[in-house]
Parts: structure tokens; C-alpha cells; sequence
């Protein structure tokens, strides 16, 4: 189900978050946050959809399974589910392992 | 990935509550996927690049069916990786476009006007979304408003 081509060569996966269903999901995802410098992120479906939304230039859209959302350093986002789903998200960096992805604490 | 009991039933309320406002059913999702892949197949821009990889169309539409169905229904039908089929395809912003432009026509002739919005929006923000996958696994990052250019030769 990981679709790993998506980002940048030379990254690597160091930390995945628990899977959130629409009610444990954190309200630091649910409202504006971004990852620090450095940091990617892949937002993974694995049941229902999500909508996934940059704020910063501002774009919509829905997340699937098997249609994950790339998450750029420090780009503004939230998400939101529409209806019943579960997500989690995985976090990438180049070389030094971030031990709290975000730039203040949301998860 | 099994849901729990009152997940299952917030999940039915909600499609009842759908299904009540805009009339979607699996009658109207198989309607809408054959006339949009009859479509399809006869453009000039994206029908050769289904041609060249689909030969089973049965098979291929009773899954496009259940995409849709889990996509609007939530009836979690579908357990396919669509990012990943994409991502190897000879496409670029106007395949996308033109993917849109089928889906949306036939939407309205196919759809209520309320259940077509409802396709037509998630429809907009799939493909958004495998754009920028698309984009991204050529290395390629997009800002909103900025599109997928340069398909590979072969297209």
C-alpha cells in the first residue's frame, strides 16, 4: 500500500504516527500545522477519504487508499475526514532523525 | 480493516443521509462509470493510453465501479492503489484536464444535478491529488494553480 516513489530521492521514513480514525484524530492535524524544515510527510488512507487542504499557495484534496498526500517542509496544512476513516501519517528527512516532526506540538 | 459497530453506523447514517439528497446508488455509479469509459475510449487524447494498457474493459469498469462506490458510498468495495498505477503513465496537465472534462459532461447528462456536484467535486480533487503524485515522482513539486507539463515522449 506505501507508495514510496512520491517524494524526493534520499529520504527516509523514520517515524509513522498511530492509525486515527475521524474521532481520535488529533486536533493539532485538524487545524493549521507544518512540518520543520526538512521534514516530509506522506498522509496514507487505509479506509474512507480525507480532505486534505494547503493552505499556503491554498489547494483542496481528497486522500483515498492508495491516493496519499504529500506533505512539503513547512507548508501550511490541516486535514479534515469526510464521513468514517482512518489515516496515519509517515514522516521523512534526509539525514538527521527529527524526534517531533512539526514545528510545535500537534500529534 | 474492520470497522467497529458504532463507526459502521455513523458510517450508514451518513450514507443514508446522501443517498437521500442526491439519489446516489451502485445503479446510478455504474451508469455514470460506462457512459464516462464509453467516453473515454473514443477520445483521441486519453483513449490510446487506456487502449494500450486495458484489454480486460469488464473487469477494468467492474472496478471502476467499486472505486466510486467507496469513494461516495463509503462501501469500502475497492482495495486498489490508484497513485501507483498512475504514476507511470505518459500523462500531463492536459490528459488531466481532459479526463475532468469527460467525467463532468457526463456527470450531468448521466446524474441529478445534485449528484453530479457531488462526482464532479471529488472527481476535481482525485485527480488533484494523483496530479501532484504524479508530478512529485518526476521530481517535480506543485503549488497551487501550477501544472503537471513535459509528459514523457512516448505519450
Amino acid at each position: 500500500m506505501i507508495v514510496n516513489n512520491l517524494l524526493p530521492a534520499g529520504l527516509t521514513a523514520y517515524k509513522q504516527t498511530p492509525i486515527f480514525d475521524q474521532d481520535s484524530l488529533p486536533a493539532g492535524l485538524r487545524r493549521e500545522h507544518r512540518t520543520k524544515a526538512g521534514v516530509w510527510a506522506l498522509i496514507h488512507v487505509v479506509e474512507g477519504s480525507l480532505l486534505y487542504r494547503i493552505l499556503e499557495p491554498p489547494s483542496e484534496q481528497v486522500l483515498l487508499v492508495g491516493v496519499p498526500g504529500i506533505v512539503s517542509p513547512e507548508q501550511p496544512h490541516e486535514v479534515s475526514p469526510l464521513g468514517p476513516m482512518r489515516m496515519f501519517v509517515e514522516f521523512y528527512s534526509a539525514g538527521r532523525v527529527e524526534r517531533e516532526p512539526h514545528t510545535s506540538q500537534v500529534l | 480493516m474492520s470497522s467497529t459497530q458504532p463507526e459502521a453506523e455513523r458510517r450508514t447514517r451518513i450514507v443514508e443521509q446522501l443517498q437521500a439528497d442526491t439519489g446516489i446508488d451502485e445503479v446510478m455509479i455504474e451508469k455514470l462509470v460506462h457512459a464516462f469509459y464509453a467516453r473515454v475510449r473514443c477520445d483521441e487524447l486519453i483513449g490510446p493510453i487506456f487502449a494500450a494498457r486495458i484489454s480486460e474493459w469488464d473487469h477494468h469498469l467492474q472496478r471502476l465501479c467499486q472505486f466510486w462506490s467507496s469513494v461516495v458510498l463509503m462501501s469500502g468495495r475497492y482495495h486498489g492503489s490508484p497513485m501507483q498505477k498512475h504514476l507511470a503513465l505518459p500523462v500531463e496537465a492536459a490528459h488531466f484536464d481532459r479526463w475532468l472534462q469527460l467525467f463532468r459532461q457526463t456527470a450531468r447528462e448521466v446524474c441529478t444535478p445534485k449528484a453530479a456536484a457531488v462526482f464532479v467535486e471529488r472527481a476535481e480533487r482525485i485527480a488533484r491529488s494523483i496530479e501532484m503524485g504524479v508530478a512529485s515522482s518526476r521530481g517535480v513539486l506543485l503549488a497551487s494553480g501550477q501544472r503537471l507539463v513535459h509528459a514523457t515522449p512516448e505519450a
